[in-house]
């Protein structure tokens, strides 16, 4: 928030000031009426001073207006804090700190309008669950609002670290599940912003991974041709996992842009970031899905499918970087941007990135302009395709349980990922927020940033999206079958025994955790996943 | 003739092995963003197309080879680290030094030495947590007096035998010289035995500053933002676009080897003389 410092600067400019009215006399011309606004007609609030701003502004019929209302109450009351403090993945923070196209930025717009200033702390994306877990433990309330990964989310409220945002979301009534405007499903909103069948969090991501592919290489004949030669098709997007794999080992070993060798599989494979690849073959095995657990609550992890989806994601590390065991998200942008590798499944975020020109109006990418993007591959049950990708991070805001003042937390959140500010916050390319609501689809500056090609692609893998684990025991889960797809990827157990390994500790898990109280979870989280089976 | 080559060429080959990760960091200071890693091409040792552009980011927030800014830049982060750093060096070392005075030529307490080692023995996060249950109680979590209060706290064992080494080396027949001379026992340890042992205390705040400048662990739990020191703020140099900013990681630790070299340098006339002070027994 900008001080109201007086400075002998500040007094000689508004001298000059008056003295420039005294010279035109105080002429009505020159003086804005007092009750101009500058907002479009009928709006109260949001970002001015760029084109298009108006697509963003709000009144008190808008879920932004309706939080800045109550905030404009609250310090009217004496009952506001003078700062709320947010704990931020690092990488996110541009997109609510640096003005967007130009004119203010979303922080601004928000201090402006209640007096209350944020601050915002950050925390490298890989670290950030500690740093709240921290804060938990010690119950130093110094966060107002953590963000996270949504597949935290579970493990949070049952750590108490929490807030129930019941009461409030029934009170300021977000956009969040707006037919219009929200996400591409009611049952989205289930998955991202509820736990246990109450509010905790509300979404501040898309993080439903997207296959993007480099479109100058599939179309070269150079490859083309050969590939029609080897496979007895045409080299395009695949539809199954199999026809994908084909793809990355044709690829391998082939001459790419600037002379480069071409890796085939740019999938992430390091510990964690390579979790969502193994899940999202995983759940593509059975007709409509292959669930992680059975109805009762049974890990999968031993059954033929999840064998037969460990060994060829096993067996897909012949065709990667030898370095790819210790790449994150970055490397394989950067391998899909200097044309190493053809192909991949990431966040979406990847093609504002790398597709894209630098401001001298050079190519900021070796592969920019050349990239695509198609639904995910499946698997073929006899004609019924299961197409499957998975929902994976995902930053999610939750109000701290040790908050000193949880609804004007509440209120900053909701405005923030209400549908116009989080349009306007996702056409930014700062930072990691991406677009998931259907708001943001239509909106102009989203689909310059991430492009057209992105904007049904990314829909559709909405559609096709399972959620990943997100509910308590997520932590222990994902470790364990983390921990055990490392050690096949790097030889030290066969995919079969690393699988029959990882039931064993899930199966420990639900027992320490209490089969009552898992159950029920895990039944809920079937419920979320997707049913479309598409047609071969 | 043939053992003294290969005497050389074993101490060459664990010299350059020592270097190697220090040389691989100066070389990726002076990358560009695309010849950080593997992924965008060939790795190399040395820079193709070498730059200044990693300390600029640091320095200004900004890059012509990075498409996001740095929401914060170097500077808060580096007056955070001399800040706390040289006070926390100074209540080890006075301190410590004290301490270390009074048991030597008192005798008394002599167990404080054990006592002082107790934060030494566990591992230092057994010992953290709680400190960091303690200090959020008392409000001292990312202020720069809780931070120098617990540097000085943990590098106080060190301080502490370090120079009661140094102390018991020394012949107290000098001070008792200067008592009966007319000296207050405050004043012959102030005027008399103090000049003496400043080589160590030097080498001894040198060994304790480097111990403070270069911790992670407690800066990352008791700090949040205003006072987070140099090691933290370089883990957090990340981005969305770019994630982990490993050039801009490399120059930041360049910069970060620079005070205590200056330090060093600086005390280099005591340093020497405090290394090997006791050395030669009477």
């Amino acid at each position: 928030m900008k001080k109201n410092n007086i400075t002998r600067r500040g007094i000689l400019k508004g001298g000059a000031a008056m003295s420039a009215l005294g010279a035109v006399g105080i002429n009505p011309q020159f003086i804005r009426p007092a009750h101009a606004s500058p907002y479009a007609s009928g709006m109260t609030g949001g970002p001015t001073g760029f084109p298009g701003a108006e697509r963003f502004q709000y009144n008190e019929s808008h879920s932004e207006g309706r939080a800045i209302e109550a905030m404009k109450k609250m310090v009217a009351e004496g009952r506001a804090p003078a700062k709320i403090t947010m704990l931020l993945t690092d990488g996110a923070i541009g997109q609510i700190t640096q003005p967007f196209p130009s004119g203010p930025s979303v922080k601004e717009v928000w201090e402006a309008e209640t007096g209350v200033e944020i601050e915002i702390v950050g925390a490298p994306a890989g670290d950030i669950w500690k740093r709240v877990l921290q804060d938990v433990t010690t119950q130093s309330g110094a966060f107002d609002i953590y963000t996270h990964p949504w597949n935290s989310l579970g493990d949070l409220v049952e750590a108490g670290g929490a807030k129930n945002l019941n009461e409030f979301v029934a009170t300021h009534q977000p956009d969040w599940a707006d037919e219009e405007r929200g996400t591409p499903t009611a049952q989205t909103a289930e998955l991202l912003y509820k736990y246990g069948g109450d509010y905790y969090g509300a979404s501040l991501d898309g993080d439903f991974q997207t296959w993007v592919y480099n479109k100058g290489y599939f179309e070269d004949p150079a490859h083309a041709q050969p590939f029609q030669d080897e496979y007895g098709r045409v080299l395009a997007p695949p539809n199954t996992w199999e026809e994908s794999d084909q793809i990355s080992a044709f690829f391998t070993g082939r001459t790419g842009l600037g002379g480069s060798k071409i890796y085939g599989n740019g999938n992430d494979m390091a510990p964690f970031w390579g979790l969502p690849r193994f899940y999202a073959r995983f759940a593509a095995q059975a007709v409509p899905n292959m669930y992680w657990f059975d109805e009762d609550g049974r890990p999968n992890l031993d059954t033929d499918q999840a064998i037969k989806a460990a060994s060829e994601y096993v067996k897909s590390r012949e065709w990667a970087h030898p370095d790819a065991l210790s790449w994150t998200y970055a490397e394989g942008y950067a391998g899909i941007g200097s044309g190493q590798t053809p192909h991949l499944t990431t966040y979406t975020n990847v093609t504002k990135f790398v597709d894209r020109m630098n401001e001298d109006g050079s190519p900021a990418s070796a592969a920019a302009g050349q990239l695509g993007a198609y639904i995910p591959p499946g698997v073929n049950h006899d004609g019924d395709l299961v197409r499957r990708s998975v929902i994976y991070y995902n930053i999610t805001g939750t109000v701290s349980s040790n908050s000193g003042n949880p609804e004007a937390a509440y209120l900053f959140l909701q405005w923030l990922s209400s549908t116009r500010i989080y349009s306007w916050m996702t056409g930014n390319p700062a930072g990691y927020f991406d677009p998931f609501q259907k708001a943001n689809f239509s909106e102009q500056f989203v689909e310059d940033t991430y492009h057209p090609y992105m904007m049904d692609t990314i829909r559709a893998t909405i559609a096709r999206s399972a959620p990943t684990i997100n509910f308590a025991g997520q932590t222990a889960f994902d470790s364990a079958l983390d921990e055990e797809l490392q050690a096949a990827l790097t030889g030290q157990k066969s995919p079969e025994d690393a699988m029959r390994d990882a039931q064993r500790k899930w199966e420990r898990v639900i027992r320490r955790k209490g089969e009552e109280k898992m159950i029920p979870a895990i039944q809920a989280s079937r419920a979320a996943w997707p049913t479309l089976v598409d047609k071969a | 003739m043939t053992g003294l080559i290969l005497r050389t060429l074993a101490v060459a080959f664990f010299a350059a092995l020592a270097l190697l990760p220090i040389s691989w960091m100066a070389s990726m200071a002076f990358k560009p963003a695309a010849e950080w890693t593997s992924a965008a091409g060939t790795l190399t040792f040395l820079p193709k197309d070498p730059t200044l552009n990693n300390f600029r980011y640091v320095f200004t927030g900004n890059s012509p080879d990075q498409m996001v800014g740095l929401d914060r830049t170097v500077w808060r982060p580096l007056y955070a680290s001399l800040l706390t750093a040289i006070s926390g060096t100074l209540i080890a070392v006075i301190c410590g030094t004290a301490a270390a005075y009074a048991v030597s030529r008192q005798r008394i307490h002599e167990s404080i030495g054990l006592s002082l080692l107790q934060l030494r023995i566990f591992p230092p996060l057994a010992v953290m947590i709680p400190v960091m249950i303690m200090w959020s109680f008392l409000g001292m979590i990312d202020t720069w007096w809780g931070l120098a209060l617990i540097y000085g706290i943990v590098t106080l064992p060190f301080s502490y035998w370090l120079m009661k080494a140094y102390f018991d080396e020394l012949p107290r027949e000098i001070e008792e010289a200067a008592i009966v001379e007319g000296c207050t026992p405050f004043e012959a340890f102030r005027q008399i035995t103090l000049p003496i042992v400043a080589s160590a205390v030097a080498s001894t705040a040198l060994f304790i500053f480097i111990l403070n400048w270069s911790d992670y662990l407690i800066a990352l739990l008791l700090t949040r933002k205003e006072w987070t020191t140099i090691p933290v703020y370089m883990n957090a140099l990340a981005t969305a676009a770019s994630g982990q900013l490993y050039g801009a990681k490399a120059a930041l630790g360049l910069l970060a080897a620079v005070p205590p070299i200056i330090l060093g340098i600086s005390i280099q006339r005591f340093l020497v003389r405090g290394l090997t002070f006791g050395a030669l027994k009477q």
